[in-house]
């Protein structure tokens, strides 16, 4: 099949492309495997340039911490400058966290007030950095999914088999070992279990096996964390599949029963169908715009999170290990006595900078350097999220010239509270587990500090704001909402492998009408 | 649009720095100097001294002599002029000796360099001096240039002395520590000099910054940004200052301090020159910005660099380290902070000195010294090698100094 690009092209036929993704994160690339599987002609177009990202550093741990090219690795040419301690995750203090979010607050023209905002501009979006925690929510969470838990739990099935779960947390730190190991047969309501993150364990796609190098943070040089930019070239090698970068979508306008996508530098494109997939701040942006709904708040969700440090005695001055595994290696459920849920993830600190516990000692520098370096072998690090319902947090479109977005975050006292309530008792059981929290360690972070950003025009809302089952913003026929902004809910997990389903699960929807004829 | 450019003084402070920055846009330099030592290199030399006329081949024979600059700079020390009645002696004779065979060559601009303190009742001689030569530019072409207190660049002239006695003195006994001073870089000095010839103003324009700042001010963020101290001021009067200068003037070993300098400093008055630098399209960059460009901003910062990574490493740091620290500094936009020399003498001491405030800038760049040091082999080697006595000790000492630190809090 041909078709136009561009519209007004005297070339081939003057049609617009029957069907463009907006995106190339998560979402994006799982909205478009079934339709390109189909046969669908799919042109998707993401934000990125050229500009390769850094490379990951190879090699171990071991050998970053000893070898010449620390500090190379960590701050690249940037040099780490004095300033105030900073409450944020070091997987975001890195050269590759730089370059992955680089552009993306200016080119949308987004500040954010009391809330942590991140996006990406790049191939792959914030797959390039994430934590990778990957499991399906409870049938519960997914019951106001159309099509509910059944369509889901399919879904689910497809995506986990495509980018491969169940790898990295296979050789687990020595005093998660323990912890674990004093887990067994306990039963007061922490539930605990190793984690289910996407990383594989085997060679599979051109991509290898984890070898716990432990240096997660600075980029996975073998390819074992799921990257949504991992699935392009498979893609591509579908004649009906197009990818192009550099297409920075500004505005997405009506156009008889289709639409006009107005890109910056570049010519428009004509599309009957769009499926929106920039995540979910620009695509709420994009959509707000589409909407004329200027000046008006819209409710964004994310999980409160908050975050405790534990210690392990018997490990306290071990060796800093060779190897090791620095993305979540369990993960955890905590049902409170008054039925609030919440999840979170543990993690060993031996592969992480000494100032993440260093720099909020009272100590002295010297003193606390060094006694932080016999503590990092024992330490366990927890984030614990809450569900959605929890946040405050509003995003809007400024009308006008400049069209600014502004999100406002919010904690209120109750969902402090509750973080705080969830620590004690988390503290409590991890006690018995044999891991002590450090006093004065539990620390609530800034909203937004999650990065599961959601829920703003939710599937089955039937106001304005708010879309149908197979995505369709409402009063906007065929523009497709499919990443995190058309989520109903937002529980205590990890959201992306959700976002992924539900976008096969629309992808598959469509492409279902199309071989029917409709 | 000016070619070729004649430079009087041209090895001197100011006047090396014009001719460096006439050469890199791409004019041809004459420099005219008893001596041809010192010239940056591409210029060529004139034997000339003040009170010469214009050497022939001083002239650019390949550029009409209207495309051909003379800035003057060169000005006789020992000869001042002045006295009740020689008229400006040397300075102004040898100037207009220069001036008219100029005038003879139909050169096309003259740029006379001033001073602030150029007034027909100046307290010093040179102010007065540099007055009466302004009197005498009074053809089209010609024009001063006032300049403020000139920093920056390889320490010379008044700039030098202010950097040694900021370095040497504890504390520095001031006359009227609240006047206003009006800095400029050196290299400013030189733009400013070069779009001047480009200009066609007569009269005096001035080079300065336009808002000036207390000399007071002016003294401690030098003493600051070049030698990481903070430097007590104590108001002396003027009569108890020129006595001073005549004491210096006869104990050898110390710096001696000129009175024609006191009085030069004691009688600035206001330079009004914003409407001047706009004329010019120049702006002006604060005093901290200029001095932070300097090789005597990046020495202070490897000073401190030294004491801070020194103590936390608990052994002298390797180079890599230091450069680190200093091109952190660099990278932040900032320069030396303020410390006592006794910590660059004894780093552990630091100790006692370190706030528990984790916001004040010694925690910060305490923060960042100790993450320079974890990634750095030396620091890993260091931690690796740090064993449960070393943690006792350390427990013990913060323990010992925790009320000094607590009470440092306030
Ligand atoms: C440090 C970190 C850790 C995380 N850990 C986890 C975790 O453990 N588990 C989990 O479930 N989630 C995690 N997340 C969240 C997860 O990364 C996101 O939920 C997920 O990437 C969202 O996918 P997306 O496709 O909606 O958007 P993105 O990944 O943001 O991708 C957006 C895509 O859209 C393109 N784009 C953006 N704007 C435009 C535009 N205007 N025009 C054209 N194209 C555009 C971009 O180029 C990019 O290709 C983490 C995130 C971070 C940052």
């Amino acid at each position: 099949m041909r078709w136009c690009y561009r519209c007004g092209c005297s070339g081939v036929a003057d049609v617009p492309v029957p069907i463009v993704i907006i995106g190339s994160g998560p979402a994006g690339i799982s909205a478009a495997w079934p339709l390109v599987e189909a046969g669908l002609p799919v042109l998707m177009l993401d934000a990125s340039d050229a500009t390769p990202l850094p490379a990951a550093p190879g090699g171990t741990i071991g050998e970053m911490r000893r070898g010449p090219d620390r500090a190379r690795i960590m701050f690249g040419d940037q040099p780490p400058l004095p300033g105030p301690v900073e409450n944020r995750s070091p997987k975001l203090a890195t050269v590759l966290a730089r370059a992955v979010g680089a552009g993306f607050h200016d080119r949308l023209g987004l500040s954010a007030d009391g809330f942590f905002s991140l996006g990406s501009l790049a191939q792959g979006g914030l797959t390039n950095i994430w934590g990778a925690m990957a499991s399906p929510w409870d049938d519960a969470d997914l019951a106001p999914f159309p099509g509910g838990a059944i369509a889901m739990r399919t879904a689910y099935q497809r995506v986990s088999a495509r980018i491969g779960l169940g790898g990295g947390a296979t050789d687990l730190a020595a005093p998660i070992r323990t912890l674990l190991r004093r887990h067994a047969g306990r039963d007061d309501g922490l539930d605990l279990s190793i984690a289910s993150n996407a990383v594989l364990a085997n060679a599979r796609d051109g991509r290898e096996g984890c070898s716990h190098c432990g240096l997660c943070l600075w980029g996975c040089d073998r390819r074992s964390i799921y990257n949504a930019a991992y699935e392009l070239p498979a893609l591509q090698r579908h004649a009906n599949f197009t990818y192009r970068r550099g297409q920075y979508v500004r505005e997405i306008l009506p156009d008889g029963a289709g639409h006009r996508l107005i890109i910056d530098g570049a010519e428009p494109i004509c599309a009957a169908r769009v499926i929106l997939a920039a995540g979910t701040i620009t695509t709420t942006a994009l959509a707000l715009r589409r909407l004329g709904a200027f000046d008006e708040d819209v409710p964004l969700l994310s999980n409160p999170l908050a975050a405790l440090a534990t210690l392990v005695p018997g490990q306290i001055g071990a060796a800093l290990p060779e190897r090791s595994f620095s993305l979540a290696q369990l993960q955890f459920g905590l049902t409170m006595a008054d039925q609030v849920r919440s999840a979170g993830t543990l993690y060993a600190a031996d592969t992480l900078p000494l100032s993440v516990i260093a720099d909020r000692l009272p100590l002295s520098r010297p003193l606390a350097l060094r006694f932080v370096r016999a503590l990092m072998p024992a330490l366990v690090l927890a984030t614990f999220f809450l569900p959605g319902s929890f946040s405050r947090n509003r995003i809007r479109l400024a009308s006008g010239s400049t069209r600014r977005v502004t999100i406002q975050g919010e904690q209120p006292p109750e969902t402090r509270a509750a973080l705080r309530k969830v620590g004690r008792q988390l503290g409590k059981k991890l006690r018995q587990r044999g891991a002590y929290a450090l006093p004065g360690s539990l620390t609530v972070a800034e909203p937004g500090t999650d990065i599961h950003y959601a829920g703003t025009l939710p599937m089955g809302a039937t106001g304005r704001f708010g879309c149908g089952p197979d995505g369709t913003l409402n009063n906007c026929p065929n523009l497709h909402i499919v990443d995190g902004a058309c989520l109903p809910v937002l529980p205590a997990q990890h959201c992306t492998l959700t976002i992924m389903a539900n976008a096969d699960r629309i992808g598959r929807e469509l492409a279902a009408r199309w071989v029917a004829g409709g | 649009m000016i070619r070729h450019i004649i430079v009087t003084g041209g090895s001197g402070y100011i006047g090396r720095c014009v001719a460096e920055a006439a050469l890199a846009r791409g004019c041809s330099v004459t420099i005219l100097s008893r001596r041809a030592t010192g010239l940056p290199q591409g210029a060529t030399h004139q034997a000339w001294a003040l009170g010469d006329k214009l050497p022939e081949g001083s002239l650019n024979p390949a550029v009409k002599a209207s495309e051909q600059a003379i800035i003057h700079l060169a000005h006789d020390w020992g000869n001042p002029g002045m006295t009740a009645d020689d008229e400006g002696g040397l300075n102004r004779s040898g100037t207009g000796a220069l001036l008219a065979s100029s005038r003879l060559h139909g050169v096309g601009r003259f740029v006379f360099v001033s001073s602030q303190s150029a007034r027909a009742d100046a307290e010093n001689i040179y102010g007065r001096v540099k007055y009466a030569i302004e009197q005498d530019l009074d053809h089209p072409g010609e024009v001063a240039a006032r300049v403020g207190l000139v920093y920056g660049g390889p320490p010379q002239a008044l700039f030098a002395l202010l950097v040694k006695l900021t370095g040497d003195l504890p504390l520095l006994p001031m006359i009227d520590p609240w006047r206003d001073v009006q800095p400029i870089h050196v290299k400013e000095v030189a733009e400013g000099l070069l779009r001047l010839v480009d200009h066609t103003a007569t009269g005096w324009m001035g080079l300065a910054m336009p808002v000036g700042i207390s000399f007071k001010d002016f003294l401690q963020t030098l003493a600051r940004e070049f030698h990481g101290k903070s430097l007590p001021i104590i108001p002396i009067p003027l009569g108890l200052a020129l006595l001073g200068c005549a004491v210096t003037a006869r104990i050898r070993f110390i710096p001696t301090v000129d009175r024609e300098r006191v009085l030069g400093l004691a009688g600035v008055r206001a330079l009004a020159c914003a409407d001047h630098l706009e004329a010019l399209g120049m702006t002006i960059m604060p005093l901290e910005i200029g001095l932070r460009r300097e090789p005597g901003s990046r020495r202070a910062a490897l000073a401190e660099g030294r004491a801070l990574l020194a103590y936390v490493l608990g052994a002298p740091p390797q180079k890599m380290l230091l450069r680190r620290y200093a091109a952190s500094i660099a990278a932040a936009n900032q320069g030396a902070l303020a410390m006592s020399g006794v910590f660059r003498r004894f780093p552990s001491l630091l100790r006692l000195a370190e706030p528990l405030r984790d916001r004040s800038p010694l925690a910060q760049r305490l923060r960042l010294a100790a993450t320079l040091v974890e990634t750095s082999p030396q620091g890993e080697a260091m931690l690796a090698a740090s064993n449960i006595a070393t943690l006792c000790v350390g427990f013990v000492l913060d323990a010992v100094v925790l009320p000094l630190r607590l009470f440092r809090r306030g």
